[in-house]
């Protein structure tokens, strides 16, 4: 199939359309837009701590401005960044791969957007009031974030922003729950679902049973601030972390996978191999998404008010279905024919780097251990290496995987060279420094540090600069790549599920011709390797 | 859709349930093991409501979802003045409802056409 | 019950990571190794056409039970020491009440009734003998804080409205090390800082008698 088209994705209706159009692939490319604003807001933010960082003493903010920021950083990048875009992901994917004509309730995804823009702005608008946005840190604890201690309106509208955004983010959930449910073509049962399907289910899944934890919490501490006399007795605060991290534990697997599931899609297209090991991995994600929903507590051991050694055993758990899916990545690689292009690099990266956040993680679900380096920078570096050096490298795997898909045409190599070396050396080079920073006893949350800190300060420092020129490069990647544009066939890459069985970029319901027999996970793979005639005859 | 697509959500209900379980008998604190068996339960009743509608949904036909929905954009703007109002003050929060009221009139009227071009489509 | 000689969280922290440490970096090299070599061995252009066999059924199941193992040492472990951390010590050597405030500490020695007060911008000392079980227990008068002594490998949030205990030795003898607030707790969290100094039991008695003095002197 050579259909060479050079237009780009129409919004249906022009302006009006990209107010309040419901294609799911428009939602989806508007969640990704106000995303990336935040993305470039809380981007800054974080060049702001990080220039403060570079020597100790204060030298660009002072204490209270330096608080503000790095919590609108943590605020911003999780519920105005990674969460709306994880979901976009699916919902514009998921339609597409179970060969759906539509998303189940667009109405409602497109509310969800809305939503997440209104959070976004209302979270925002703190930094116009007087005592300046909500700088209880993104976790918001009782009794810091209560009307005592965090006075004013910028708290409050972080407390609303958040609830918003929450919702925004259970709603684009149920569109892709219900999706999988109601909306698979005849022929697709559960298991012949795509990898990154299965992930993305797994993930509504875990965003609904966790929202509405954190809209009690932040309900109870609106009340909180309002009127008092919610978490006043001595057994008060705890329950709020145990509220906020109910959501706040599976909110990080919600960040993670989506873009494990993109990984595995282009570690097999890439390896020009079928996903191995499919049925273990299908399994692995569900004791990974339930063991997620358990663990919360590990966020709170060095509180002495919750049972250690269960959220300890639950923890570490974790290595069982962890490990399974990192055999089933690696598994797919060998014996396959691997083509090493810019989306092969950033999932081997996010593979990689993934796993350092991960053994860092183990690390700290042993309470001995976790006593001496939680709420320390080493939890920084960890989190860091998950959330920024993982998934967000697990975002740019699909976003080059993918690009070609949604808007017809190829994103520069060259350039995204550029952009992977930079962002790969960048997000090392920041972060690694932080696990020793942290060992050696530098707390987090801080404005200012000890002098004897200083010089892996300075290295990360300089990391972060790096990554902001790999970020740019990035930027100018998709400028240069949407002015001079390089068109894309339908299926540039020889994939193996059935969104490129569709024209780049897709109708306005997905599917013009009839979609290839679906006989298992991969339905492009068997059509090309005649495996689809094999398996009918078997079936026969 | 079929009832075995609830399958994947039981199954992790009865995951949690389990672990829920054993945390009930493992710690003397009351709000963790209530939330997980909240969240099981949770993932049970949908299990169970993606169950029973799979067994009589008719299967998937062309809806006449509306390609622009200004209703669903005053929902939106509807929501987020009442909740912002809760803070500035009643005045928001009616001028929420207000909207709010138009975007789920909206909604009424958008599902309407939808069975109007559905009987349409239907009598050919 | 576990009897312990003396409450060690430095030593269990070192033993427990001379363990946790290797394994995370074996694991680390051997996936480094499954995802380089494809690229080098396994190439588009070296090979025919990629072989398609199922896995074998035993290999993940195998595999499962490989980590399964795994979970079950570090999980055996991790209890182990933290059975020691929290052993029960009927008599500590000493006692000291922690209290937290923003943006300072106040360490209450009420035995020997003496006291070691942060003043607005004078961090305070933490005066303990070295070799010795000391209890601490430790509130908040406000928000959230921690209690946080990089050296021994331990923190203890301080919560408000409630008091929280745990033992501590400190090894070693005659130095300074600091102590860190670890849990934000807003403005001057940075600042909010100790020192412990760890002395000889014969310097820690004469330090007590000392500050007696010192103390009644005062307040006469």
């Amino acid at each position: 199939m050579s259909t060479a088209t050079t237009t780009l994705p129409r919004a249906r209706g022009g302006v009006l359309g990209l107010i309040a159009s419901t294609d799911h692939k428009s939602v989806a490319i508007r969640i990704f837009l106000t995303g990336f604003f935040f993305f470039v807001a809380g981007g800054i933010l974080a060049l702001l701590i990080r220039t403060e960082l570079y020597s100790p003493g204060q030298q660009l903010v002072n204490q209270d401005h330096y608080n503000e920021i790095f919590s609108m950083h943590g605020s911003t990048m999780i519920y105005l960044f990674v969460v709306p875009i994880s979901l976009a992901l699916g919902v514009y994917f998921v339609p597409l791969q179970v060969g759906a004509a539509e998303i189940a309730l667009p109405r409602l995804a497109l509310l969800g957007w809305w939503l997440l823009i209104g959070g976004g702005v209302t979270m925002w608008l703190g930094w116009f009031t007087q005592n300046g946005p909500g700088d209880a840190g993104w976790t918001a604890y009782d009794p810091l974030s209560d009307a005592t201690n965090t006075p004013g309106d910028g708290m409050y509208l972080w407390i609303i922003g958040v609830m918003l955004a929450a919702t925004s983010a259970a709603l684009l959930s149920a569109c892709i729950l219900g999706t999988v449910m109601r909306r698979r073509a005849p022929g697709m049962t559960l298991l012949r679902m795509p990898v990154f399907t299965w992930s993305m289910l797994m993930t509504s899944i875990l965003m609904i049973v966790a929202a509405p934890a954190l809209l009690v919490a932040m309900g109870l501490l609106f009340w909180e601030r309002v009127y008092g006399g919610v978490f006043d007795t001595s057994g008060g605060p705890i329950q709020y972390q145990n509220l906020f991290w109910f959501f706040g534990h599976p909110v990080v697997y919600v960040m993670f996978f989506p873009f494990v599931g993109a990984v595995g899609e282009v570690i097999a297209v890439f390896s020009r191999k079928r996903f191995f090991g499919y049925r273990a991995h299908v399994a692995a994600l569900l004791l990974f998404t339930a063991l997620s929903t358990s663990v919360w507590a590990h966020h709170m051991f060095a509180t002495g008010q919750i049972t250690v050694k269960y959220f300890s055993l639950m923890s570490t758990a974790l290595i069982i279905p962890a490990g399974i899916e990192y055999l089933d990545l690696v598994g797919t690689m060998w014996g396959g024919r691997i083509r090493v292009g810019v989306p092969m690099a950033f999932a081997v990266g996010f593979i990689l780097q993934f796993l350092i956040g991960g053994l860092s993680g183990i690390f700290t679900g042993s309470p001995p251990l976790d006593y001496h380096v939680t709420d320390s920078y080493f939890i920084v570096g960890h989190f860091h290496y998950t959330l920024f050096a993982g998934s967000l490298f697990g975002f740019f795997a699909a976003f080059y995987y993918w690009w070609p898909k949604v808007t017809g045409t190829f994103l520069r190599t060259g350039i995204g060279w550029i952009h992977f070396v930079l962002l790969f050396v960048g997000a090392n080079v920041t972060f690694f420094p932080m696990f020793f920073l942290g060992y050696d006893g530098m707390p987090r949350r801080v404005a200012d540090y000890d002098p004897q800190f200083t010089d892996l300060n300075r290295v990360s420092t300089i990391g972060a600069f790096i990554i902001a020129l790999g970020i740019l490069a990035w930027l100018v990647n998709i400028v240069v790549s949407l002015v001079k544009r390089e068109p894309a066939p339908d299926d540039p890459w020889g994939g193996h599920t059935l969104e490129w069985a569709t024209s780049s970029p897709p109708p306005r319901h997905n599917f013009d011709k009839p979609l290839p027999p679906i006989r298992s996970y991969a339905p492009l793979f068997d059509a090309r390797s005649g495996q689809t005639a094999k398996i009918e005859k078997a079936e026969a | 859709m079929t009832p075995i697509s609830a399958v994947p959500l039981a199954c992790y209900a009865v995951l949690i349930g389990i672990t829920s379980v054993v945390l009930w008998v493992w710690t003397p604190y009351t709000l963790p093991p209530a939330l997980l068996s909240g969240g099981a339960l949770l993932m049970l009743v949908i299990a169970a409501i993606v169950a029973l509608r799979g067994r009589t949904a008719k299967p998937s036909v062309d809806r006449a979802v509306p390609d622009l929905s200004f209703a669903t954009v005053g929902v939106a703007l509807g929501i987020i003045n009442i909740l912002v109002g809760l803070y500035l003050g009643l005045y928001l929060i009616l001028i929420g409802a207000g909207i709010l009221a138009f975007g789920l009139g909206g909604w009424i009227r958008e599902a309407r056409a939808q069975r109007r071009a559905r009987e349409i489509v239907d009598a050919r | 019950m576990v009897l312990v000689a003396l409450v060690d969280t430095r030593k269990e922290f070192e033993d427990l990571a001379s363990t946790y440490l290797p394994i995370a970096i074996v694991v680390f090299a051997l996936v480094l190794l499954g995802t380089i070599v494809p690229l080098f061995v396994f190439r588009a252009r070296r090979r025919g056409e990629p072989s398609d066999r199922e896995e074998p059924p035993w290999l993940p199941i195998g595999y499962a039970a490989v980590l399964i193992a795994i979970v079950a040492l570090l999980v055996t472990l991790t209890f182990n020491a933290q059975d020691k951390i929290s052993a029960k010590v009927t008599r500590p050597g000493l006692q000291v009440n922690v209290t937290a405030a923003k943006w300072n500490w106040r360490f209450d020695y009420p035995a020997q009734h003496i006291s070691q007060i942060g003043g607005d911008s004078t961090p305070t000392s933490l005066v303990v003998p070295t070799g010795t079980d000391v209890r601490f227990n430790l509130t908040s008068l406000d928000v959230i804080h921690s209690f946080w002594v990089p050296y021994v490998r331990f923190k203890r949030d301080a919560f408000p409205r409630r008091t929280t205990s745990f033992v501590l030795s400190f090894p070693g003898v005659g130095y300074h090390t600091a102590g860190r607030c670890a849990e934000y707790c807003g403005l001057k969290h940075d600042q909010m800082i100790f020192t412990v100094e760890v002395m000889s039991r014969n310097d820690f008695n004469a330090w007590v008698s000392q500050q007696q003095r010192a103390q009644a002197a005062r307040a006469a």
